[in-house]
């Protein structure tokens, strides 16, 4: 009977704690919503308002309404989905490669995407820039697409990954006369599953809220994300409309949501099932 | 048969072009325009007014405290944030590793700072330390701690940018270790439920060593990351006070303007360190790395 | 399980097709409502478009946007297309990667501090023959704003969004105490030092505060008789005649006493104003620019006063000019925009009236609007007679690079209380160093 009465208090323990754990990491995002739905007066107090008196929905309207969000929106979604098609279709051979062929240079080269996912866009954005200028596709999507098309941070994570498959597997495929395009369609994709949603949704998240890349390679609003429409809702000089900005964020943030739920089911539920044991 | 030995030579390659192609045009190409930057006193705008100056821009960086400065707080930042996180994810992922719906409920909100704009973040984190008024210093005063100046002054400015760096990436790593933890055959931890294994052995002899990859490829990934640390210090702090928080990236951009000469020269110096730092870990650690 | 992965697969591969078709699409018609014009200059109709580049995001963008549109309606020839490039400093980034690969505006705004280092390159049009030939003289503008429009006597810019700091007064607080608005330092140190209210160790109530800027110690070291670069620009004049240690030791003394509320780096414009708003400090340094936002928000009696003086009165300005980019291929076109929107009264003057910042032009202050708007918001007015003190001495190419250097300085002393004499004398060291370059 006591050791019940214990294991209880144990148990209702970890769930408060849980709870705290989770409150901690959700804090910011509660505000944000909070703030989005107050007044401007109420954005004003200092310390901050936690609970709106009356929620204002018209700040999520006074957002879209203060620039071509639709154009915006269709950007961030082409732009993020472009990159995240075009980085599997590259990737998944490459890395397939790196982790299951001995090849002349391969380390030197191996050695050259390592380089390629330390060096930051803050150094290289200028003379990217200028290359792009000078293909003239300033005024498309493309350099907020190309730049990011070999995902070298895909491509080290999913060569870890294909390492892990047993040789035995594909040469068993290669007796049955499989060619690399079924060997990679039919073993190492679906056997890394959980690889490739993790990187799906780091790409996702990193594309579509990134705000410096577009802002350095875009000059009119017709190939304007939406991070920088958001941007834009903020006061050079002055006191800026944080309730209308929050609203913006708000509505960024959703699609991500979206995506994680879709993604982290398979990043954990992909290893149970998976052929990796 | 000839034929099909020369493709077979050349399929490695053939598989890899796309991707190299994209890092020479887009990183390689990009690097060496710094070199050659890196050698001038360099105006974008008026390329006649540009002065070749040989290695002076580098002899210049080598004889300057605040990149000295700026290397030491990327390395203290990169050091702190990544022992940090990897404890704390490897904690939480244990914790949470029983599968249940509030335990998954508790992953996808840790999970949500990783998705919310880095301002909104920035301006939350900004209010909680603000020193005379913010939540953090009142909570440290109910329980009796001294407050602190947190941003505000060069001696915590780094340790709160750390803090809000950990807090950010903690559940992102949390998934991936919860992932590869669930994919551990339970039938070895019966063998070791046999053997009457403390729980402290199992995780150190069993639980560790499979999940090594993925410890090893985070370890990896978040030394990288953090080493080019941008977006934190630039809405937390500005790399102040008294560039306190200035890393490395934000001390190349910040000179983009003004003298890009010398912005290019210490972009070359970074990659050299990152370049030196990869090589190492690579040694010293792939080794050990446990591979099923 | 799997029949979901494919659903995926198939969702993304749709987004691929659209890119397809959009990716190269979006960049020939360019229909955004927001202005996404293309570059040939023979659009429809024989229109020549004008690019202009400019930092206005919120309420001031949306100014700016119907004064463009004003502009369109009234030019069946031009077609003026304004496109937000981010911050000032991150306008400034733009231009030069665009102008270093032609893909420059014709027109662009230009936070006023990076005009010499933009001159000094050659790339901006010197408009003194455009100004002859359409009979306006420099005089006609106002001249504490003009600080930043010649280089090497040639006139490559003029004033659009100017702003100046000022000092902002919860009058209603200081009626309550018996105070009055101090006019002097000395005023200033005993009214602040009253507005004060400790309880225990914390502050419940503030006397003065003002954003983290170079703005606020550029204006004191004026006041107190010092100038920001000395005369042949090879070093400080704050140094040896003592007026930044003056400056310093003075705000640190308010600062130990709670008088004065020096707020953390970031986002300081925003925390200040909520704490003027909600009455925990008393009185504010900050720009003209929040004269709009504060006085629809405070509950109080909220008046504006000019900068206290030690030596003399003295303010900088702020705020962005406007410029024409040598490389712009349609002069005429951008100098008549850039013409209507200095002089004409639907032009700049209405954009002044709405967003706030100074009138730039003497017509400007002379018409009628700008005296109604006066009489009822004097608050404004104060802010263009301080012009009267304006003086800007922080010119110079290397300006922006020694700004970071000062900023530096002011952190140290400000939050790290390091001494003053030798934080002053390692930046004027740095100053001298970047200056011989």
């Amino acid at each position: 009977m006591k050791t019940f009465e214990l294991k209880t208090v144990w148990i209702l323990l970890g769930y408060v704690l849980k709870a705290a754990v989770l409150m901690i990491f959700i804090f910011p995002f509660l505000w944000m919503i909070s703030t989005s739905l107050q007044t401007f007066r109420e954005t004003m107090t200092f310390p901050p308002t936690w609970i709106p008196a009356s929620p204002q929905w018209g700040n999520f309207m006074e957002a879209m309404n203060a620039g071509p969000f639709l154009t915006y929106f269709k950007n961030s979604v082409v732009v993020t989905g472009s990159i995240i098609v075009l980085q599997f279709l590259i990737m998944i051979p490459a890395a397939y490669a790196f982790a299951k062929y001995k090849f002349p240079g391969k380390t030197l080269l191996f050695g050259m995407i390592l380089l390629a996912f330390m060096i930051p866009g803050q150094v290289t954005f200028i003379p990217v820039y200028l290359m792009m200028a000078d293909w003239g596709l300033v005024k498309t999507l493309l350099p907020q697409i190309i730049p990011f098309i070999s995902n070298a941070f895909g491509i080290f994570l999913l060569r870890q990954y294909f390492m892990q498959i047993p040789e035995e597997i594909i040469e068993a495929a290669r007796l049955d006369n499989a060619n690399e395009f079924k060997i990679m369609r039919k073993i190492m994709i679906p056997m890394s599953k959980p690889a490739l949603a993790t990187i799906a949704l780091f790409s996702f998240v990193s594309h579509w809220n990134d705000y410096f890349w577009p802002l350095v390679m875009t000059d009119s609003a017709a190939v304007r994300p939406l991070t920088l429409g958001i941007a834009m809702l903020r006061e050079t000089e002055g006191i800026s409309n944080w309730h209308i900005i929050m609203a913006g964020n708000v509505i960024l943030v959703v699609p991500i949501l979206l995506v994680y739920l879709f993604c982290s089911k398979h990043i954990v539920k992909a290893f149970v099932y998976s052929g990796i044991k | 048969m000839d034929k099909k030995r020369i493709w077979e030579g050349l399929r490695p390659y053939v598989l890899i072009a796309p991707a190299m192609a994209g890092i020479m045009l887009f990183v390689m190409y990009p690097v060496g325009y710094l070199i050659y930057l890196s050698l001038f006193k360099y105006n974008l705008m008026n390329k006649d007014k540009s002065k070749f100056v040989g290695w002076d821009n580098f002899t210049q960086i080598l004889g300057r405290g605040d990149f000295y400065r700026a290397l030491w707080n990327t390395t203290i930042y990169t050091a702190g944030v990544v022992v940090l996180t990897m404890l704390l994810s490897l904690l939480i992922a244990v914790w949470l590793n029983k599968k249940s719906r509030f335990n998954s409920v508790v992953q996808a909100g840790i999970f949500t700072p990783h998705v919310v704009s880095i301002v909104s973040i920035s301006l939350v984190w900004l209010w909680l330390m603000e020193p005379n008024q913010g939540l953090l210093n009142y909570v440290f005063k109910l329980v009796g701690l001294p407050s602190s100046a947190w941003l505000q002054s060069s001696k915590t400015a780094l340790i709160s940018i750390i803090i809000v760096s950990v807090w950010q990436a903690i559940g992102y790593y949390t998934l991936i270790i919860v992932a590869a933890l669930q994919s551990i055959s339970p039938s070895i931890y019966e063998a070791a439920a046999l053997d009457n294994a403390s729980k402290f052995k199992v995780f150190y002899k069993i639980t560790l060593p499979m999940i090594s990859p993925q410890l090893f490829f985070i370890l990896i990934i978040m030394t990288i990351g953090s080493f080019k640390v941008f977006d934190t210090v630039q809405v937390m702090t500005g790399g102040g006070p008294n560039n306190a928080t200035t890393t490395l990236v934000y001390y190349i951009y910040g000179f983009r303007t003004t003298n890009i000469g010398y912005s290019a020269a210490t972009g070359v110096v970074l990659m050299a360190i990152i370049g030196l730092l990869t090589f190492i870990y690579f040694r010293l650690l792939s080794k050990k790395v446990h591979y099923q | 399980m799997k029949s979901k992965w494919y659903s995926l697969l198939s969702v993304i591969l749709l987004f691929s097709l659209l890119a397809a078709c959009s990716g190269g699409g979006s960049g020939e018609t360019g229909e955004a409502p927001g202005g996404g014009g293309t570059e040939a200059p023979s659009g429809d109709k024989g229109k020549t478009t004008v690019q202009f580049w400019h930092s206005l995001g919120g309420k001031n963008g949306e100014y700016m946007d119907a004064l463009i549109q004003r502009f369109n309606a009234s030019h069946e020839d031009i077609e003026v297309v304004g496109t937000f490039q981010g911050s000032y400093d991150e306008t400034v980034t733009k231009l030069q990667q665009a102008i270093a690969s032609g893909t420059g505006p014709d027109v662009s705004m230009l936070e006023r501090a990076y005009v010499q280092m933009f001159a000094d390159s050659e790339v901006l049009e010197d408009l003194t023959p455009y100004l002859e030939g359409s009979g306006i003289s420099v005089d006609d503008f106002t001249p504490g704003l003009m600080g930043h429009s010649t280089f090497n006597d040639q006139l490559v810019s003029l004033p659009l969004n100017r702003s100046t700091p000022i000092l902002h007064v919860n009058k209603t607080l200081l009626d309550e105490l018996g105070l009055q608005i101090p006019t002097t330092w000395e005023e200033m140190k005993e009214v602040a030092n009253a507005l004060v209210v400790k309880e225990g160790s914390e502050y419940k109530r503030y006397g003065v505060t003002m954003p983290y800027d170079t703005w606020y110690p550029i204006a004191m070291i004026s006041q107190a008789g010092g100038t920001f670069f000395n005369d042949d620009h090879s070093s400080i004049g704050f140094g040896d005649n003592g007026a930044g240690t003056k400056m310093f030791a003075y705000l640190k003394d308010l600062q130990s006493t709670g008088a004065l509320y020096y707020p953390p780096a970031q986002d300081s414009g925003n925390i200040v104003n909520s704490m003027f708003v909600e009455g925990k400090v008393g009185m504010m340094y900050q720009s003209t620019g929040s004269i709009g936002g504060l006085s629809s928000t405070v509950d109080f009696d909220y008046v504006t006063a000019f900068l206290p003086k030690d030596e003399v009165y003295a303010n900088p300005t702020g705020g962005a000019n406007v410029t024409m980019l040598s490389s712009s291929k349609n002069k005429e076109a951008a100098w008549e925009f850039i013409r209507w929107m200095e002089m004409e009264e639907e032009g700049g003057l209405e954009f002044i009236l709405q967003s706030g910042y100074l009138p730039f032009t003497k017509k400007m202050v002379e018409s009628e609007k700008m005296q109604a708007l006066w009489a009822k918001e004097p608050n404004r007015k104060v802010a263009y007679d301080q012009l009267e003190f304006a003086v800007d001495t922080n010119k110079d190419v290397a300006w922006p690079e020694i700004m970071h250097e000062f900023f530096s300085a002011i952190e140290a002393i400000m939050y790290d209380s390091k001494d003053i004499p030798a934080t002053l004398d390692t930046f004027k060291k740095e100053t001298e160093r970047i200056l011989a370059q």
